[in-house]
């Protein structure tokens, strides 16, 4: 019964024992040094990747900074050597003095910045074909003057430069010849010639007229017709070409 | 406790100054004051010298890692118990502290006892070293945290991510199934 009531007693003696051992621990020798030694290695090792990454970044960054800066320089120059290459004038050789190339202004009678200055000789219409020149459009609004016109959103479209019509989609007869050309044996292709052609109209003719030739019976009739008619050989008999065209 | 105080030595003595010029005051500061603490947190759990010592090089290189942190953390203690908690479960997880705890707790043991005693003695640590194992995992941490006296209730609390009153519940809990167990097996 004492061993009973103690045995509580013994067991938490036991816990506190082996928690007490635990906590009495000491490390073991040298564990602080080794510990600071390596950390010690451990920041020399960052100091010395650290760095060589940071300037291997830095140059690779300063690299493509100044690549950047060289394309945007170059690009520029490109796009300003176009505008200064472009003719500031544009010279509209045959400039007609119709209702649909005539600029606004003229038709206003107002000066329009823009609108194509007239030199030299007029003719009739007061145009002088030779010398009137258009100014280019990025020069066309540098005056403080806003444009008056009518219409001026229309101004620098019709100054704009010209650009080739897109191609036209083929007809359907193109369309033909290509898939003939593309599809048809050489055979073929040779009948295609104005020569063979031509030889070859003129023997479907050749058969055509050989097949619908009136037979010698009625050839006969025909003379015998003309003889009782008194018409000369000649001259085509009416009934003749009646009887053909009924053939 | 003498080891920890003569461990708390002043950063800025010339030897260290010496020894380690690189290294952060800081962090070195850190380590003296810490190291031995965070070693036997780390041994409570691995039970394995070589494996605690590794824990708390893990915990200070983590430290030096995110040193700039340092000025930002309120309790440093319990911040570096935490981290070398965590490091010793996930160590403790890849080896096998069951087959060592004879050894452990032969090595706890003060070798001043005469031999016959050292090895009853042994042998009862061992068991109640087993026993606390296969407690539940919050009461055998609460238990394994309160063996250190350095730590303060509301810091277990915080390493544990528990209240106050309930790291005390966790304790009695572990305490009593620990003596029910104990006194089943013998």
């Amino acid at each position: 019964m004492p061993n009973q009531s103690n045995q509580p007693d013994r067991l938490d003696a036991s816990i506190d024992r082996t928690l007490a051992a635990l906590r009495s621990t000491a490390p073991p020798e040298g564990m602080e040094a080794r510990i600071l030694q390596t950390l010690d290695a451990q920041l020399t090792e960052e100091r010395v990747v650290v760095p060589a990454l940071r300037t291997a970044w830095l140059r690779g960054a300063f690299a493509g900074a100044l690549v950047a800066t060289a394309a945007c320089i170059a690009l520029f120059f490109i796009i300003r050597t176009q505008h200064v290459a472009a003719p500031q004038t544009t010279p509209i050789a045959t400039a007609q003095p119709s209702s649909t190339a005539t600029p606004v202004a003229l038709h206003t009678g107002a000066p329009c910045p823009g609108a194509p200055s007239v030199r030299g000789r007029q003719d009739a219409n007061g145009w002088d074909e030779k010398s009137i020149r258009v100014p280019h459009p990025s020069s066309a609004w540098m005056g403080s003057e806003a444009p008056t016109s009518h219409a001026p959103h229309l101004i620098p479209a019709s100054f704009a430069p010209s650009k080739p019509a897109p191609p036209a989609p083929l007809t359907a007869q193109e369309r033909a010849l290509l898939h003939l050309v593309r599809t048809a044996s050489p055979t073929q292709l040779t009948a295609l010639a104005p020569a063979t052609q031509r030889k070859s109209d003129a023997e479907r003719q050749k058969d055509f007229e050989t097949f619908f030739a009136p037979s010698p019976e009625i050839r006969a009739i025909d003379e015998a017709q003309r003889k009782a008619l008194g018409i000369p050989d000649d001259e085509p008999a009416s009934t003749n070409s009646t009887k053909e065209g009924q053939l | 406790m003498d080891a920890i105080g003569e461990q708390s030595l002043p950063w800025f003595s010339a030897e260290r100054a010496v020894a380690e010029p690189d290294l952060p005051a800081l962090v070195a500061n850190l380590v003296r004051e810490h190291s031995a603490l965070l070693y036997r947190v780390a041994l409570s759990i691995v039970r394995n010298p070589a494996e605690a010592e590794d824990v708390v090089q893990d915990v200070f290189l983590r430290v030096l890692q995110n040193q700039r942190q340092l000025s930002g953390i309120a309790e440093v203690r319990a911040w570096l118990i935490r981290i070398a908690w965590n490091l010793s479960l996930d160590r403790r997880r890849r080896i096998r502290p069951d087959q060592m705890e004879d050894e452990f707790a032969a090595a706890l043991i003060s070798a001043t006892l005469p031999a016959d005693q050292h090895l009853a003695e042994a042998r009862r640590m061992s068991q109640v070293l087993t026993t606390i194992e296969r407690l539940p995992e919050k009461e055998r941490q609460t238990l394994l945290l309160t063996a250190f006296d350095e730590l303060s209730t509301a810091e277990i609390a915080s390493i544990l991510g528990k209240s106050e009153s309930g790291v005390r519940a966790l304790l009695f809990r572990a305490r009593t199934r620990l003596r029910e167990r104990l006194g089943e097996e013998k």
